[in-house]
Parts: structure tokens; C-alpha cells; sequence
């Protein structure tokens, strides 16, 4: 068997060496029968048998496995050699994991969050439907149990779809209440998903019609937490809200279903109660609830283009019922974004940008190595003849020298495993708190088999070259003493490998120059408040026992001892804080107004503010007061404008004194009577624009769980316990969450932004160090070869500053050269990065100029020390070492 | 006339050692000594070709080895026919025999016409 023959080539070679041992004594024997002398007989026996080597190379050549031994023999070979030049090899295998290492922790990312299907049934069916009124000036909005009716009559693309609701509610416990998220589904939604309870039953058809005695499922997470984990937790009650639910079942702890898969209104995070969904048959007709969402499975075979076919004929059936509802005015539109697509879109940009960043970095190293590789070629170019001299063909020799190139590769990629393992830890500790799908990011087979692939591409990438070159040999002119060799020919690849370089980490710096200036840009918009020193958390109290003045009551008794606190300086309430990351928008009617467009409705963002909450926040008053006291409960109902509403809807007058009023005109809603106007506040994003806000007063709009935000003179961290124990103290059920500074919220909200500039910078500036490294060797070596021109030219006369400048022409030419392709190729490719961008073009100028300033000065920098060392070459020593 | 290495086809050595082998076990250089008598002079096997093409034999299956002691009390290795070798040996030989009368029809033609 052939693996026999592999595994015991030595025996096969002392058995190859016995019998021709035993041909050459027969032979002999013979012919000192017929007369010869035994030396005459032995040199004639040799001679007619041939070289023996020969010989057996070529039995070897018959046995078959030849190249795999050959293979064997290269590795062994590439091995020693490694081992004998271990500055080499560890300045080009750190260099290479470098590369393969950084490629394979973004290929991780890109893998788990692209590649990776969603942990659900034929989760590729799945997707989420959304309504789009870009007429009433909504871009996107949750969909409405009426519209999620009119889809469903037409059952032709969707297999089975379902409703969905997100809540945030107080869960009763020996502690304290805790504050839980919470998922309100209908009876189908897990086999929508495919997932089904691990204990117990999901939710029965008639529990989604009121009336039933309220059950709930709970997460995994929840029953360990809560229960430890016991099985009898079936039948068991919970508090929530202040009314009884029966436990009828737990999920598997794998299952989730966040807020990065289903957005729901209340921006649940990951729900850990499932509670039922009980619609009325009216329910089901209602077009304006608009806060729920719908997730849908196609039917097998069927496309997005025909589910948005019956999705647009859906909107047609709406607008035909509901004419006064889906005017034309209103562009009313379904759309429908698969699953995959609407948790990961959005990263998605930025993603392949990093990954065709590192892309780069790996190329420039490749660069680097081949040119280190390319200088070694020089040296060993006796080697290489010799072996040509021996008999190796040149593809045996370009082998070999490909096997090192590999085995250099291969050893850069299994470092570059451990650099990418560190690397996603460090992204799960520093990266932003909001990636997607963070979970599904490992290093798992897929991951280890781009990697080995990569390190072997990479390997043939900068090997091929110098293989190719090193084969390339003269054995006779290379022999002799003193040959020079061709080292002076693969200087234009060098040079040209250098210009590369320069170029790719120029397109580099100049993104993540561009990226940098965006990220200053974002920093420097207003928020329209204070956002230092303030430190703010979110309260709940619920149950019936706090309907209506008594949750009023509390939040002001609250608020009143907060004030008092030393160290806090203001206090006050609000339904919704800015940066926070909650929405509350619908729409409005100001009297006097028509719309233009014929819209029916205006959306505005709507804010419940307590007294003293502008004051706490130093939200600017344009025009009017603030809320105080007149505004009670029983006073004329008012409001509070922001600037952008009293100059879209009041131009050229003062909005207070005027009206305007929650809903449509005909609603059964108050008209509220503005009585002040504030500056505008970015509720969502700074890089955002957030739509007209109007503000009530608490007193007039009682909520039970509101923002508290409190304004300190010194750190406001350190006043966190203080606040909080006075809500305690008030009560101790009172759920207390969502405890952070303002300054946090706003640097969570850059998050995202501010790790992409820094994975991209880093990455630039690891590009650039390559490339300055680059430019040294190259240099270094150019310097060495010109060793003899240059004594010669200081024996006629050459001063030192005339030796420098005459190396330093030569790397500025590379740098310029190397500036100018990068500068073409950053121009195409920044078009890229159009939205990750905010306030400077693709093409910024003063980017564009800077980034090529800085990589001249770093080339010169490079070629600095091998051209203080071409100024100290003594020509007597130059001219003599020939 | 000795055959060169270039002369003798592959396939032909090949064929001859087979036909060696099928008469009995036999060693490398019996082999070689085997071919020269038989063909009284005219085959003189290049003996550095003569190891390659057993070895390659041996790989196909056709020729079974084993270590033996000579007469003499010397170990060698002996190669002996196995049926494959034996199935390919007639095969072969038939071909062999084919192509031999036809190159001898060709030579015999006269001028004119076949002989």
C-alpha cells in the first residue's frame, strides 16, 4: 500500500541500498571469473550500473509517493532554515500574524453577524413588516392590528404571521419590585419561530381573545434567577403590574427574542416574561394603534418581490376601506425587511469597510515579507545554484522555495489565531455596548478554515515572486568566487512593492482621517441641554394603588426631598429623557393650521415634563414660562413647544396664547394652550434630527413611571445611592432602573461612531508603521547594494549632505509616487463611506491634504537612518571589499 | 548492435522482465544476466533503467518481492510473477506478437504490390 511505502521509507532505502549493493558484488564476482582484477572488476561493475544515486532517485521516482516525500523533505528543510535565521523569521512571522490574525477576528464578526443564520427555524423566511407614511412626513412606523388584519385576508405569500407588543413592567418580589421586560404575544408566535417551551405550553388560541385568566412564560434567565430553576414552577403565581399571573410555561435557554431582531415601541431589550395577546375583535379593526410589530414567516418557495406585491395590494385594500384614514396624500406603504436584514442592516456598511481595511493591512504586510524575502534571495543564491548544479529541476527548486514561504505563512497564521482571539475579546470588552447578534461572534470551524486558507494564499501571495526570482539562477556565474549575483534586478519589484504600501495606507488614513473629523463634527452639535452633572434614572410605581394624583403625589414628594439633598443643585421629571433611547411620537392638530399636503395629521414628539425639569435639564426658554403651579390638575390645559414646531407651525408670530391638541381634530383629546417655547433638544442622536416635540405637564398627565434627572454640583455618581434611597424610602416596591449620568447616555449614543473610527484608525496607523517599515528595508538595502557608488562618489569629492540627499531623492521619489496612486485610489474609494460619514464629504479637502503631508514625512523619517549610515561609508573600505 | 536506453521502449523492458519472472522467481541481476543470454547478445539491459522498472512493476502489482537467501548464502531480493503480472504478461505479448507480423508484412512488400 502506498502508506506503507511512506511510512517505511528508511527501510525502503536500506532495502533499496542492499540490493543494488548485492547487483554490484554479483557483477564483480563475474567478472573477476572472467579475469578482471577485483579493482577493475568493481570500477567496471559500477560503471555499467550507473550512478547509483541515480539510481535510486529514480526507483524513488518509480515508488510514487514522491511528492508527498518531497514534500516532507521541504518542510523538514523550511524548518531548519527558519531555525537558523530567527531574527528573519520572527520579524516576518509577527509581521504576517499580524495580518492573518486581524483578518480573521473581522471575518469572526462578519461571520457571526452576516454569515451565521438566526438561532430560528428556517430563519432566512422570517421577516418583519413595517408602514411607511411619507406624506404625513413618517418614515417608518409599527404597523397597526387593523393593517395586520388587511395583510392577513389576503393569505397568499405568508405562511403564518403574528403580532407583538413590547412592555416594561414591574415584577412583584421579596426585594422589592425589579423592573422586567416584557413580550406580549399572540398564540402562534412560537411556532412562527420554531421554538417551543422546555416545560409546560406556550399560550393556547383562546388566550388571544380577552377574558382568560392571565398566564405568562417565562425566559430561561427569569426562572433561574427567580425560582433557581425549579421544576415545579408550572402553576406557580407572579405579580406584575400589581395583577396575578399563573406560570404555564419556561423557553429553552437558548431562545431570545430581542430588541435587535423585533424593535417594539417600548424598546424592550430582551424580554424575559411572554405574556398573551388578547385582541378584541374591534381591537383587531383598530388603524390608528400603531405600536405593534409583525413578524411573518413566507411561505416556502416564495420571494420578498411577491411578498411586497401583496403587501402593496394590501395597502391598495386599506386605502379603498379606509379613505379618510389612507388619503393619497398620505403615500401609505407596507414594506418588508427580512429578518437578517433588519438586525444586522445597519452594520453591515461598516462592517465590510473594516473588512476591506484589514484587507489591506494583510497585502502591505504580504508586501513587507516579500521584499524581506526578495533581499534573502540575494544571499542564497549559491544555495539555489548549487542545487541547480546538483541536478534539482527548477520547479523542485521554486517548490522549496514556496514551502518556506508556506511554512512562514502557516507559522504567522497560528500566531495570528491567538492575535484574533485576543482581538474579539478585546471587542467584546471595549467595543460598543450595541452590537447586534454579539452572542453569535466566535471563532468557530468557519472562522479557523478562512484562516488557514488566508495564511496559504497568503503564503503563494509573497512567495511566488521571490520563488520565482530565486530559481532564476546563472549556476555558473553564481559559483564562482566572488559572483555578485542579480540582487540589483529585483530592484524595481521592491521599489514597487514599496509604492503599493504607501498607497494602501494612504486610502487607509485617509478614512479614518475622515472618520475622525465626522466623529468632531458629531461631538461639537448642540444637544440643547446641559449634559454635565446630571445624573438621571428611571422610577416606576404601578398597581392600582397609584392611579392617577397618587403617582403625581409621589414623583412631587420625591422631587422635593431630591432638592433638598446636598450636592444636588435641581431636580425634576420626565416621561421620556433625551439620548435615553425611548420614543413616544404621534400626531397632533394646531388650530388654524391645514396642513398643506392634506395631511390629516401633523407627528410630533410628545413629552411629559414635571415642574422644574427644563430648569434641571437648562433647556433655554425662547418665549413664555416654564411649567409651575397655575398648571395643576384642574387648571386650562396646556402645553410647551419647542423652537422647531413654533417656526415650522407659528412663522412669523409667538405661539403662546395659541392652541393645539393631541390626535386628530375630531378626537376626543383636550386642546392644550401653549404657554411657553423652549430651545430644541436631540431626543434620538446628535447626527439625528428629531421631529417637533411639545411638552405637558405631569400634573396634568399623570404617568407612574417617569425619568428623574438631577442636576449635582459635584460628581454625580457619587450622589446615585443618595437618590435612590430616597425613593426607597417613600416606597420600597418602587422600581428604581436605568441609572445613569447624562454624560454616559451621550457617550453611549456615539458608541457605534466612535469604535468604528477606532478600529479603522487603529488599523491605519498599523498600516502605516508597516509601510514606514517597508520603506526602511527597502532603503536599508538599496543603501547596502550602493555601497561601491557611493565610496566612489565620496572619494571624487561628495560631501555628506550630498550622499543624504542623494539617498533621501530616492525614497522621497517613492513616497511621492506611492502618494499620488493612493491619493487617485483613496478619491474612488471613500465614495464608499458615504454613510458613515456626517458633516465632511468624501472628498474633504483638508483630509485629502493633511493625510499625503503626514506619510511623506513618515517616509523621509524611514529613509532618515539608512541615509545617516550611507553618509558614514569610508570609500577606501567601499572600494576594496570587491 | 547494443540497444541504448533510448532504443528500448519502456513498455518493452517492461514486457521482458515480465516474461523473465514468469519462468520462476529470480533476483535484479539474474534478470539482467537472463535477458543478454537469451537474446545472444543483442539485449543488453542499461542496468540503471533495469532497478526503476522493477520497482515500478512491483508498485502496479504486477511483480510480488520477497527476501530470499541465495545459493550462495547471500540475502536478495527475489521477484516473482503474480496473476495480474500474468494476465498483463499474455496480454502484452499477444499485442507484441500482432505488431511483429504486421512490421514484418510491411517489410516484405516488393515493389508493385503486397508480397
Amino acid at each position: 500500500m502506498w502508506w506503507h511505502r511512506l511510512f517505511h521509507r528508511s527501510e525502503k532505502e536500506e532495502e533499496l541500498d542492499k540490493e543494488l549493493r548485492f547487483h554490484l558484488d554479483q557483477h564483480t564476482s563475474d567478472l573477476i571469473a572472467q579475469g578482471y582484477s577485483p579493482e577493475e572488476a568493481r570500477r567496471q561493475a559500477r560503471l555499467t550500473l550507473g550512478g547509483p544515486e541515480q539510481v535510486k532517485e529514480e526507483c524513488r521516482d518509480a515508488r510514487g509517493t514522491r511528492w508527498l516525500e518531497d514534500l516532507l523533505q521541504d518542510v523538514r528543510y523550511s524548518a531548519r532554515v527558519m531555525r537558523k535565521n530567527p531574527g528573519f523569521t520572527a520579524v516576518a512571522v509577527l509581521t504576517l500574524a499580524l495580518g492573518i490574525g486581524a483578518n480573521a477576528a473581522i471575518f469572526s464578526v462578519v461571520n457571526g453577524l452576516l454569515l451565521r443564520p438566526l438561532p430560528y427555524r428556517d430563519s432566512e423566511r422570517l421577516a418583519i413588516i413595517w408602514t411607511h407614511s411619507p406624506g404625513a412626513n413618517v418614515a417608518q412606523d409599527w404597523p397597526s392590528p387593523g393593517q395586520f388584519s388587511a395583510i392577513k385576508s389576503l393569505a397568499g405569500a405568508f405562511e403564518d404571521m403574528a403580532l407583538a407588543q413590547g412592555a416594561s413592567l414591574n415584577l412583584a418580589g421579596e426585594s422589592g419590585a425589579e423592573r422586567v421586560d416584557a413580550l406580549r404575544v399572540p398564540s402562534n408566535m412560537f411556532t412562527i419561530l420554531g421554538a417551543s417551551p422546555q416545560l409546560g405550553r406556550a399560550f393556547l388560541p383562546e388566550e388571544d381573545a380577552p377574558g382568560k385568566p392571565p398566564s405568562v412564560v417565562l425566559s430561561h434567565g427569569l426562572w433561574q434567577r427567580r425560582f433557581g430553576g425549579d421544576r415545579g414552577v408550572l402553576g406557580r403565581q407572579l405579580t406584575i403590574n400589581g395583577q396575578s399571573y399563573t406560570v404555564v410555561g419556561v423557553m429553552p435557554a437558548d431562545f431570545s427574542l430581542g430588541f435587535d431582531v423585533m424593535p417594539t415601541v417600548g424598546a424592550v431589550q430582551q424580554p424575559e416574561l411572554f405574556l398573551p395577546l388578547p385582541l378584541s375583535a374591534e381591537s383587531m379593526r383598530s388603524q390608528g394603534d400603531e405600536n405593534y410589530n409583525i413578524i411573518t414567516r413566507l411561505k416556502p418557495g416564495v420571494g420578498v418581490a411577491q411578498a411586497r406585491a401583496e403587501l402593496d395590494a394590501a395597502a391598495r385594500q386599506l386605502a379603498q376601506q379606509f379613505p379618510d384614514t389612507y388619503p393619497p396624500s398620505r403615500a401609505f406603504s407596507f414594506s418588508i425587511s427580512p429578518l437578517l436584514e433588519q438586525v444586522v442592516g445597519d452594520v453591515r456598511p461598516a462592517l465590510l469597510i473594516l473588512l476591506g481595511a484589514v484587507g489591506c493591512v494583510l497585502l502591505i504586510a504580504c508586501a513587507n515579507v516579500a521584499n524581506l524575502l526578495l533581499a534573502r534571495a540575494a544571499v542564497r543564491e549559491r544555495e539555489m545554484a548549487l542545487r541547480t548544479a546538483l541536478g534539482a529541476g527548477r520547479w523542485r527548486v521554486v517548490r522549496q522555495l514556496l514551502t518556506e514561504s508556506l511554512a512562514l505563512s502557516c507559522a504567522g497564521g497560528g500566531l495570528g489565531l491567538l492575535v484574533a482571539y485576543w482581538g474579539l475579546n478585546s471587542l467584546r470588552a471595549l467595543g460598543p455596548g450595541n452590537i447586534p447578534r454579539v452572542q453569535d461572534i466566535a471563532m468557530d470551524a468557519r472562522v479557523l478554515a478562512f484562516t488557514f486558507g488566508v495564511a496559504v494564499l497568503t503564503g503563494v501571495l509573497f512567495g511566488l515572486a521571490p520563488a520565482l526570482r530565486g530559481s532564476r539562477v546563472n549556476p555558473i556565474a553564481a559559483l564562482k568566487e566572488g559572483g555578485r549575483g542579480s540582487a540589483g534586478g529585483h530592484r524595481r519589484l521592491r521599489d514597487a512593492l514599496v509604492v503599493a504600501e504607501i498607497s494602501l495606507s494612504l486610502i487607509l488614513l485617509v478614512g479614518a482621517g475622515l472618520l475622525i473629523r465626522s466623529f468632531a463634527r458629531v461631538q461639537q452639535v448642540q444637544p440643547g441641554f446641559d449634559t454635565r452633572g446630571v445624573v438621571s434614572m428611571r422610577l416606576s410605581v404601578a398597581g392600582t394603588s397609584y392611579a392617577g394624583e397618587r403617582a403625581i403625589a409621589f414623583y412631587q414628594q420625591l422631587l422635593e426631598r431630591v432638592r433638598h439633598l446636598p450636592g444636588i443643585e435641581s431636580a425634576g421629571a420626565t416621561s421620556i429623557l433625551p439620548l435615553g433611547g425611548g420614543i413616544g411620537w404621534g400626531g397632533i392638530t394646531i388650530e388654524g393650521y391645514v396642513p398643506a399636503t392634506g395631511q390629516s395629521v401633523i407627528q410630533a414628539d410628545q413629552r411629559i415634563a414635571g415642574t422644574g425639569y427644563f430648569e434641571t435639564m437648562k433647556v433655554p426658554l425662547v418665549s413664555g414660562r416654564y411649567f409651575d403651579e397655575r398648571d395643576a390638575k384642574d387648571s386650562t390645559k396646556v402645553a410647551i413647544v419647542d423652537e422647531k414646531m413654533a417656526r415650522t407651525y407659528w412663522p412669523d408670530r409667538d405661539p403662546v396664547g395659541k392652541r393645539m391638541k393631541p390626535g386628530g381634530a375630531d378626537d376626543d383629546t383636550p386642546w392644550l394652550t401653549v404657554v411657553g417655547v423652549v430651545g430644541n433638544v436631540k431626543q434620538y442622536a446628535l447626527d439625528a434630527d428629531s421631529r417637533v416635540t411639545f411638552y405637558t405637564p405631569h400634573q396634568q398627565n399623570p404617568s407612574g413611571t417617569m425619568y428623574l434627572a438631577a442636576r449635582t454640583s459635584g460628581d454625580p455618581r457619587g450622589l446615585t445611592p443618595a437618590v435612590v434611597k430616597e425613593a426607597r424610602s417613600l416606597d420600597p416596591n418602587v422600581a428604581v432602573f436605568d441609572i445613569k449620568t447624562m454624560g454616559q447616555r451621550l457617550s453611549e449614543s456615539l458608541a457605534r461612531r466612535r469604535f468604528a473610527m477606532l478600529a479603522l484608525g487603529l488599523f491605519a496607523l498599523v498600516a502605516m508603521l508597516l509601510a514606514a517599515v517597508g520603506i526602511y528595508g527597502v532603503m536599508s538595502y538599496s543603501v547596502a547594494q550602493r555601497t561601491r557608488e557611493i565610496g566612489v562618489r565620496v572619494a571624487l569629492g561628495a560631501q555628506p549632505r550630498d550622499v543624504l540627499a542623494l539617498v533621501i531623492r530616492q525614497g522621497l521619489l517613492l513616497a511621492l509616487i506611492g502618494v499620488g496612486a493612493g491619493l487617485a485610489g483613496a478619491g474612488a474609494v471613500t465614495r464608499v463611506m458615504g454613510s458613515l460619514l456626517f458633516g465632511v464629504s468624501a472628498t474633504d479637502p483638508a483630509t485629502f491634504a493633511a493625510i499625503p503631508l503626514l506619510l511623506v514625512a513618515v517616509a523621509l523619517l524611514s529613509c532618515y537612518v539608512p541615509a545617516r549610515r550611507a553618509t558614514k561609508v569610508d570609500p577606501m573600505i567601499a572600494l576594496r571589499a570587491e | 548492435m547494443t540497444l541504448t536506453k533510448s532504443d528500448l521502449p519502456q513498455g518493452t523492458l517492461d514486457l521482458l522482465i515480465l516474461k523473465v519472472a514468469a519462468l520462476g522467481p529470480v533476483h535484479g541481476y539474474a534478470i539482467a544476466r537472463r535477458l543478454e543470454q537469451a537474446s545472444r547478445g543483442v539485449v543488453q539491459v542499461p542496468q540503471g533503467s533495469l532497478y526503476p522498472a522493477l520497482h515500478r512493476l512491483e508498485n502496479r502489482g504486477l511483480l510480488a518481492a520477497e527476501w530470499r537467501e541465495t545459493e550462495t548464502g547471500r540475502e536478495a531480493k527475489f521477484y516473482r510473477l503474480t496473476r495480474k503480472g500474468r494476465a498483463q504478461l499474455e496480454t502484452e505479448a499477444a499485442g507484441w506478437q500482432r505488431l511483429a507480423e504486421a512490421v514484418g508484412l510491411i517489410l516484405r512488400m516488393s515493389e508493385g504490390g503486397a508480397g
